[in-house]
């Protein structure tokens, strides 16, 4: 698959998990469920930024995990504190 | 050193240090958020009730595709073809634009309800959490131009295209970030 395919694919799939969040906000959904699903999307769509986007996949260094370490430490202090 | 991880990561290395030391900066913030939040949860969720969750779903989906759109100027500028890049970059520009926009509406109608930094403690976070992103956009945005500018004075071609890649790298950067804090002040509850 071309880089330009991959990245449309990736461009799919964060607008539709942005749409999924933003029901679940609407919809005025709380509790660990919601929480999980917010979270759950938001670790993805950070993912697909940092593999897809800033092209870290291809990095051959280990500062590519620099931001996989940071999204993950965030998401996980925001599932503890919820 | 430098020259070895400059071959190895998108985009001149000093942009690293950059988005790194800011994603350190908006970690912080993020986390202390969270742990206020956890000592204030009916305030919290009482206020957070009063954002406007459309324009924020909005400008998220307006940051993505000009993320996504920066990713395309890339390939096209790797693949040597100037023109199409410019004109990538000058779609992100315009969704940056865009997103600038809809955050100062935003902005604009918070401060006609007469919410301010000292409202309460959700709303020092969600205007000063905002607002420094904000401006990370508008940098960005510059930073694009300067790109822009460069791509069609024709600095960059398919052998040397390290400046667009830094921008891209700085940008998707932002992007990051807004996809943390979106959810973070707009939806979790």
């Amino acid at each position: 698959m071309s880089e330009s395919v991959s990245a449309a694919i990736v461009w799919v799939v964060l607008v539709a998990l942005t749409l999924m969040g933003y029901w679940v906000g609407q919809n005025g959904l709380s509790g660990t469920d919601a929480v999980t699903i917010l979270l759950g999307a938001a670790l993805i769509k950070g993912q697909l930024v940092i593999g897809y986007f800033m092209e870290m996949r291809h990095a051959k260094t280990r500062w590519r995990y620099v931001p996989t370490i940071w999204l993950t430490l965030v998401l996980l202090v925001m599932a503890f504190n919820y | 050193m430098t020259q070895t991880i400059k071959k190895i990561l998108p985009g001149d290395f000093a942009i690293w240090i950059f988005i790194y030391a800011e994603l350190l900066v908006f970690g912080i913030f993020f986390i202390s958020y969270a742990v206020t939040r956890s000592n204030n949860i009916e305030l919290f969720n009482e206020s957070q009730l009063l954002l406007d969750r459309t324009a924020g779903m909005a400008n998220t989906v307006v940051l993505i595709t000009s993320s996504w759109f920066v990713v395309n100027a890339v390939h096209a500028i790797k693949a040597g073809k100037e023109a199409l890049c410019a004109r990538w970059l000058s779609g992100a520009i315009l969704l940056g634009g865009l997103f600038v926009m809809i955050k100062l509406f935003e902005f604009y109608s918070k401060s006609v309800e007469g919410i301010t930094l000292s409202t309460n403690a959700f709303y020092m976070f969600y205007l000063s959490l905002t607002f420094f992103h904000f401006l990370h956009v508008i940098l960005g945005m510059v930073i694009l131009s300067v790109v822009l500018f460069n791509t069609r004075k024709g600095s960059y071609n398919g052998e040397e295209y390290t400046g667009v890649e830094t921008a891209a790298s700085y940008w998707h950067m932002v992007d990051l970030v807004w996809i943390v804090l979106f959810p973070l002040v707009y939806l979790l509850r």
